[in-house]
């Protein structure tokens, strides 16, 4: 999907704003804890909305949707939309599917591991080779990926990879959008916006690129 | 010696093995004359072309990793080639160099994904053409124009035709397929390979999966020192990690902040983000916008700004901090501490009101790329 960034921060702006409003509007919410709660909902719901139509973007509308605290902000927010896109996105099968190939994968990981404990208690040396090392170790690591990813349970190998890397950028550019923004709180609240010579706000937006 | 051969069925004891890179140079002349017109146009790689535009603007500065890539490999295969060995040295060395020319800007693959079958190939010279056309002659007796696209569809060994007249014909089916890119990776068997179905998709995939990690370095800093799978994607964990909680503190220092909008949002977004030209630096718009809105009030709490005080200078991107910057930091901080929860509540009413006769028309502005 063809997103350009110029595009995507305008729109995830806008969708994070609307949806602050909403949040702000529908719950009142009390505690900072549900303040933070909504305020990531909107940010994460801006971040797929501006990404538009990829794997872990379906994935991460899904799983918002299906918590009940989201549901009332999420309605606020897309209005009408939000019956069709949760009729769209709500498939348990979806689910059933996950759940059959785990089992399927923990059983063989299961009989491979037994054998080798089998035999490691036998107490005859067990010649592993440096890749089933190897290759234990990746498999360890992608399953923890697999988690944080959204929708990256039903993922695997190079579409992984690919998906690893939109959301990475997607991440990436959610966190300086929110930056920026908290930055303009700050700027904005300080008291005589007027003192504020407009030089300090160029050098301001001038550090806002990304810094390793 | 007639440079169209037309034997209905190839074998390897018919054409001489110059004869066979005759037919094959001129075949790469063909098609790579065919590649450079519409190559140019062609993103090379259309799922990661915008990730580049992204990552230059998103770090403020040009910043091309991925482009640099893709255009420093035309470089590169081109002195690999030297390195071939050969016995015909000029048509070899014009057949390795047309060849390796041909291969990087495949029909239908991405032109990126071709590199390492270049380096392979520096070492193949006749065996690969032989095999080549062994695989040709097993393959072929149905059109051979047809077998070219049904060749590379798996991404396998490209197939040759050997003939003037379906030279012409695939001359007008590369033309006429311009359009579909679908992520072929060409790959070629090597000297000694085997060239069965089952480990030629093997290497498909290990080159796929290759291209994406050498992407993943790229993008995730510090990746550069680490090699090997593993370690790589431990490195890529831990920054996603971070970078989730970067959102969930960004969040909670944004709740601390409490943003009542209770600005018009249609024409904070309508006038002030939209026409906001894209410039390198998009965000200095977004910050120049609160000068202009007396609107945007931002009142925050009193006790979470306690909270927070003191981590808010902390938080500033250090290497970004200005000392006017961190003046006003500080200053917020005392300012908001005078904020009562009282202004909050006439804000809210405010902003509810705005909110909902906004609302519908807002959803409707808003990109709904669902």
């Amino acid at each position: 999907m063809h997103v350009t960034k110029e595009f995507k921060k305008k729109t995830f702006l806008k969708q994070f704003l609307l949806g602050l409003h909403v949040s702000n509007s529908i719950s009142n919410p009390i505690s900072i804890e549900q303040r933070k709660n909504s305020i990531k909902l909107s940010a994460d719901l801006a971040m797929a909305f501006a990404r538009g139509r990829t794997h872990w973007t379906h994935a991460l509308i899904t799983k918002l949707g299906q918590k009940e605290e989201n549901k009332s902000t999420l309605k606020g927010i897309l209005g009408r939309r939000y019956q069709i896109l949760m009729a769209r996105y709500s498939c348990p099968l979806l689910y059933q599917k996950v759940q059959r190939r785990k089992k399927g994968v923990r059983s063989y990981r299961f009989s491979y591991n037994a054998q080798k404990r089998r035999s490691a208690l036998k107490g005859s040396c067990v010649r592993v080779s440096p890749s089933v090392v190897a290759r234990n170790l990746e498999n360890r690591r992608s399953k923890v990926l697999k988690r944080l990813v959204p929708g990256g349970e039903l993922l695997k190998g190079s579409s992984l990879l690919s998906e690893v890397l939109d959301y990475v950028i997607s991440l990436k550019a959610q966190v300086d959008m929110m930056k920026s923004l908290w930055r303009a709180t700050q700027v904005s609240s300080s008291s005589n916006v007027e003192l504020i010579p407009k030089c300090s706000i160029a050098k301001e937006g001038s550090f806002l690129h990304y810094s390793k | 010696m007639a440079p169209c051969m037309d034997p209905p069925l190839l074998t390897p004891s018919d054409l001489s093995l110059s004869e066979k890179q005759r037919i094959y140079l001129n075949q790469q002349q063909k098609q790579y004359l065919n590649q450079s017109a519409y190559n140019s146009n062609f993103s090379p790689f259309p799922t990661f072309k915008p990730i580049t535009e992204e990552i230059s603007i998103a770090n403020g500065q040009v910043y091309n990793p991925i482009n640099s890539l893709v255009n420093g490999w035309p470089d590169f295969s081109m002195a690999s080639s030297t390195s071939f060995v050969g016995n015909d040295s000029d048509t070899m060395k014009e057949m390795n160099a047309n060849q390796i020319t041909e291969n990087m800007k495949k029909r239908k693959s991405e032109s990126n994904a071709s590199l390492k079958p270049e380096q392979s190939n520096t070492s193949e010279g006749q065996e690969g053409s032989h095999k080549k056309v062994k695989q040709d002659s097993k393959n072929g007796n149905h059109e051979r124009n047809v077998s070219i696209k049904e060749g590379s569809r798996k991404g396998k060994n490209k197939k040759e035709v050997t003939t003037e007249s379906s030279k012409d014909n695939t001359k007008d089916l590369e033309v006429s397929t311009v359009t579909p890119k679908p992520d072929y990776i060409h790959v070629r068997a090597r000297r000694g390979q085997a060239t069965d179905s089952h480990s030629l998709a093997e290497r498909v995939r290990r080159e796929r999966i290759s291209e994406r990690m050498r992407y993943l370095q790229e993008l995730v800093p510090g990746c550069n020192k680490v090699t090997g799978k593993a370690g790589m994607l431990d490195e890529i964990i831990n920054y996603v990690q971070s970078l989730q909680r970067q959102v969930e503190f960004l969040s909670m220092k944004l709740a601390a902040v409490n943003p009542t909008v209770d600005f018009d949002i249609d024409d904070f977004i309508n006038k002030q983000i939209i026409p906001s030209n894209t410039s390198c630096l998009p965000m200095v718009n977004v910050l120049n916008n609160p000068l202009d809105l007396s609107l945007l009030q931002f009142n925050s709490l009193q006790r979470p700004a306690n909270c927070y005080a003191f981590e808010m200078p902390i938080e500033n991107p250090n290497p970004a901090v200005n000392g006017s910057i961190t003046e006003q930091v500080s200053a917020s901080d005392t300012l908001g501490d005078q904020y009562l929860s009282a202004n909050l509540s006439s804000n809210w009413d405010a902003g509810s009101q705005n909110l909902y006769c906004l609302d519908p028309q807002q959803a409707r502005t808003l990109g709904f790329p669902f």
